[in-house]
C-alpha cells in the first residue's frame, strides 16, 4: 500500500507539470495568436484609411473645373467638389487639411485626409512632373505622395470622361 | 486472513493481469489527451495564422488597387488616349502595374465622342473601364 500512495502523489505531480507546462504553452500562443491578429487588424484599418483618403480625393480633383487650379510643394488649388461634394474654390495642405478659398482667400482649414501629403507634383500631357503648376487650367495628371503610396488622379476637365 | 495467505496476496497484486490492464489504460489515457492537446493547439495555431494571412491579403489588394486605379488615372491622360485612338492600341507599365488601352469595340464612329476601353491590373487585380474623347 506504501508504495501505491508514493506512486499516486507522484503521478499527481507529474501531472501538475505536464499541465502548467502546456498550459504556459497555450497562454504563449493565444498571445502571439492575439499579437498576430491585432497587427493584421491595425494593418487593415491603416489600408481602410488610406483607402478612404485616396476615394476622397480621387472624387474631389477628378470633378475640378477647367480654371483656378494652381499647385506647389505646400498643397494646391482647385475649383470644384470639395470635402462635402459643394462646389467652390478650396485649398489642400501637406497636412492633408482643407480650407475653403472664396476670392482665392483661404479661411480656417479642417482636416480632411487621415494622413500628410508628403509631396505633390504636377505633370503636362508630355509626362514630366513638376514641382509647381501655374494657376490657371489644371494638368493632365496631380500626383499626391502619402504615406501608403502615390495616388495619380487625371482631372476629366481635360477632355476625357 | 492468515499471515502466509495476506503476504501472498501483497506479493500477487503488482504483478496481476487486472492492475497491468490499469497501468495501460492509464497511459492511453495519457496518450488520447496529448493528442487531444495538440489537435487544439494545432486548430488554434491554424487559425492564428489564418487571420494574419487574411488580413495580409486585405492589405495587399487595396495595395494593388491603389495601383490600378492609378493606371486608370494615367490612361485616362487626354494624350493617352488620343494615341490608342489614332495607332489602335496604347500601353504603359509601372512597379507592379500594366494598362493597355484600345477602341472600344462597340463604337460605330457616329458619336461626336470616340470611345476607348482601358485595361488595368496589378498583382490579382484586373480594373476595366471606358473613357470617351471628343473625335
Amino acid at each position: 500500500m506504501k508504495g501505491e500512495r508514493g506512486a499516486t502523489l507522484l503521478e499527481t505531480l507529474i501531472a501538475l507539470a505536464i499541465t502548467g507546462l502546456l498550459s504556459a504553452a497555450v497562454v504563449q500562443m493565444t498571445g502571439f495568436g492575439l499579437r498576430v491578429v491585432e497587427r493584421g487588424e491595425a494593418a487593415t484599418a491603416a489600408a481602410s484609411a488610406a483607402f478612404g483618403d485616396e476615394r476622397r480625393l480621387r472624387d474631389a480633383l477628378t470633378g475640378m473645373e477647367g480654371a483656378g487650379f494652381s499647385g506647389d510643394a505646400a498643397g494646391l488649388i482647385w475649383r470644384g467638389p470639395g470635402p462635402d461634394g459643394a462646389g467652390g474654390l478650396w485649398r489642400l495642405d501637406q497636412d492633408g487639411r482643407v480650407a475653403a478659398c472664396p476670392g482665392r482667400r483661404c479661411e480656417a482649414a479642417a482636416d480632411w485626409l487621415t494622413e500628410p501629403v508628403a509631396a505633390f507634383a504636377f505633370a503636362e500631357e508630355d509626362g514630366a512632373w513638376a514641382k509647381e503648376w501655374e494657376e490657371g487650367p489644371p494638368p493632365a495628371l496631380i500626383r499626391l505622395t502619402l504615406a501608403g503610396g502615390d495616388v495619380i488622379v487625371a482631372p476629366r476637365v481635360r477632355g476625357a470622361r | 486472513m492468515a499471515p502466509t495467505a495476506r503476504r501472498a496476496a501483497m506479493a500477487k497484486t503488482p504483478t496481476s493481469p487486472r492492475n497491468r490492464g490499469e497501468r495501460g489504460a492509464a497511459l492511453l489515457e495519457a496518450a488520447v489527451a496529448l493528442a487531444l492537446v495538440a489537435m487544439i493547439a494545432a486548430a488554434g495555431v491554424s487559425a492564428f495564422g489564418m487571420s494574419g494571412r487574411r488580413s495580409a491579403e486585405a492589405a495587399e489588394r487595396l495595395e494593388n488597387l491603389r495601383l490600378a486605379e492609378n493606371a486608370i488615372e494615367i490612361a485616362s491622360a487626354p494624350a493617352m488616349l488620343r494615341r490608342a485612338l489614332d495607332k489602335g492600341e496604347a500601353a504603359a507599365e509601372g512597379d507592379g502595374w500594366r494598362v493597355s488601352i484600345i477602341p472600344y469595340d462597340g463604337d460605330d464612329g457616329t458619336s461626336p465622342l470616340a470611345l476607348a476601353l482601358i485595361r488595368a491590373e496589378a498583382g490579382r487585380v484586373t480594373l476595366e473601364t471606358l473613357r470617351s474623347l471628343p473625335r
